[in-house]
């Protein structure tokens, strides 16, 4: 992957990236790890990309097919308890910070989503319209107000 | 103070500087972890050959010939000649530790499995004549006065036994074009995805 690359194509989407796989990572080791593939394939699929959309979309989209893949791969680690304790998150470099904790009780918490729910509830945090999100995951579009509904309930409850 | 997730969200990632986890050190298990996956299969192909030796051991049997124990055990030498080479040859893969950089692996790991797989080609080749070569001469002093049809109880086959000596030629020009149409199949099957890797890595590294 050449520097330029990285540093046009990459490096100002890495917080999307970042994002995404701390989601679907279930250590510190895990998330560089998805980070990691997750960076390759965008280098690997770069020609793929028409310009139909934004190029921030296209990042979106590879990010989760990549973290959706490598869950499924991983399907045994799947967490039986519903206790949020249960779930190890991510170290933060600034894991002090009031917002860091809450931000780390929401990685928490959509960790007990399904694969799909969190895709769509990353996707709506990010400020992706309903149109985006429906392109991104191939849900159909009027369904999509409901389940964003539902997933935050759902998320409330938790992190309650 | 509003909780709702959407403030979490964004108060959680404002001014967050991300650090960047490195990319290189992804390719150092993919090497492993694929040129593991290359030695299980050369493995099989090693310990195939202990039910393949008592299967040869078992038709020679059922073959009912003169001596068929002794054939039996004949036949299946060349089976563990290979068996025992293929140990050594894996015990050598095997060797070979991951201790400078993915790409340095890569490049050694492909190397030695060319050899072995070019080593194990000309050893085929050249094992027939060495190996078939003393059975046509036991067959005919042993057979001496025979004809190759009495021998094989082909009738009207009436040849003088001098012309299994034919064999020779024959035998190894097909193990010649078996050996070289299966090596060139496995190596490219083998080198391949490493090539692949390798390639990957090098553009990594532009």
């Amino acid at each position: 992957m050449s520097s330029n690359f990285h540093i046009t194509f990459i490096q100002p989407y890495a917080g999307i990236i970042i994002k995404i796989c701390r989601a679907y990572s279930h250590s510190q080791e895990d998330f560089e790890d998805l980070y990691q593939e997750v960076c390759l394939q965008v280098w690997r699929t770069k020609e793929n990309f028409r310009g139909n959309s934004e190029w921030s979309t296209w990042i979106y989209r590879i990010s989760l097919n990549v973290c959706l893949t490598i869950q499924k791969k991983e399907a045994k680690r799947t967490f039986q308890s519903f206790s949020l304790d249960s779930v190890s998150e991510v170290q933060s470099n600034d894991s002090s910070s009031y917002q860091e904790e809450s931000l780390s009780d929401l990685y928490k918490a959509i960790k007990h989503l399904s694969d799909i729910d969190k895709a769509i509830i990353l996707l709506y945090l990010e400020e992706k319209t309903y149109k985006e999100i429906a392109e991104i995951t191939g849900i159909n579009f009027s369904h999509i107000g409901v389940k964003i509904q539902r997933i935050k309930n759902k998320l409330k409850k938790l992190i309650k | 103070m509003d909780k709702s997730i959407e403030n979490i969200w964004k108060s959680g990632y404002v001014n967050k500087e991300f650090i960047l986890p490195k990319i290189e050190k992804m390719y150092n298990q993919k090497s492993i972890s694929y040129v593991e996956k290359m030695i299980t299969g050369f493995k099989w192909e090693v310990y195939i050959l202990i039910p393949a030796t008592a299967l040869i051991f078992l038709f020679n049997i059922w073959l009912e010939n003169d001596n068929a124990i002794f054939w039996g055990i004949i036949s299946s030498i060349p089976c563990v000649f290979w068996f025992f080479l293929g140990k050594e040859q894996l015990k050598s893969l095997k060797k070979h530790d991951y201790l400078l950089s993915s790409y340095d692996y890569l490049v050694s790991i492909r190397a030695k499995l060319i050899s072995i797989r070019k080593y194990n080609r000309n050893l085929a080749i050249f094992s027939i004549p060495i190996f078939l070569f003393p059975m046509l001469l036991y067959t005919y002093y042993n057979q001496a006065g025979k004809t190759i049809g009495e021998i094989f109880g082909v009738n009207g086959f009436n040849y003088s036994t001098i012309y299994l000596f034919l064999l020779l030629p024959i035998f190894t020009l097909l193990i010649v074009i078996i050996a070289n149409i299966n090596y060139k199949i496995v190596v490219t099957k083998t080198t391949t995805g490493i090539d692949a890797l390798i390639s990957e890595i090098e553009e990594l590294k532009e």
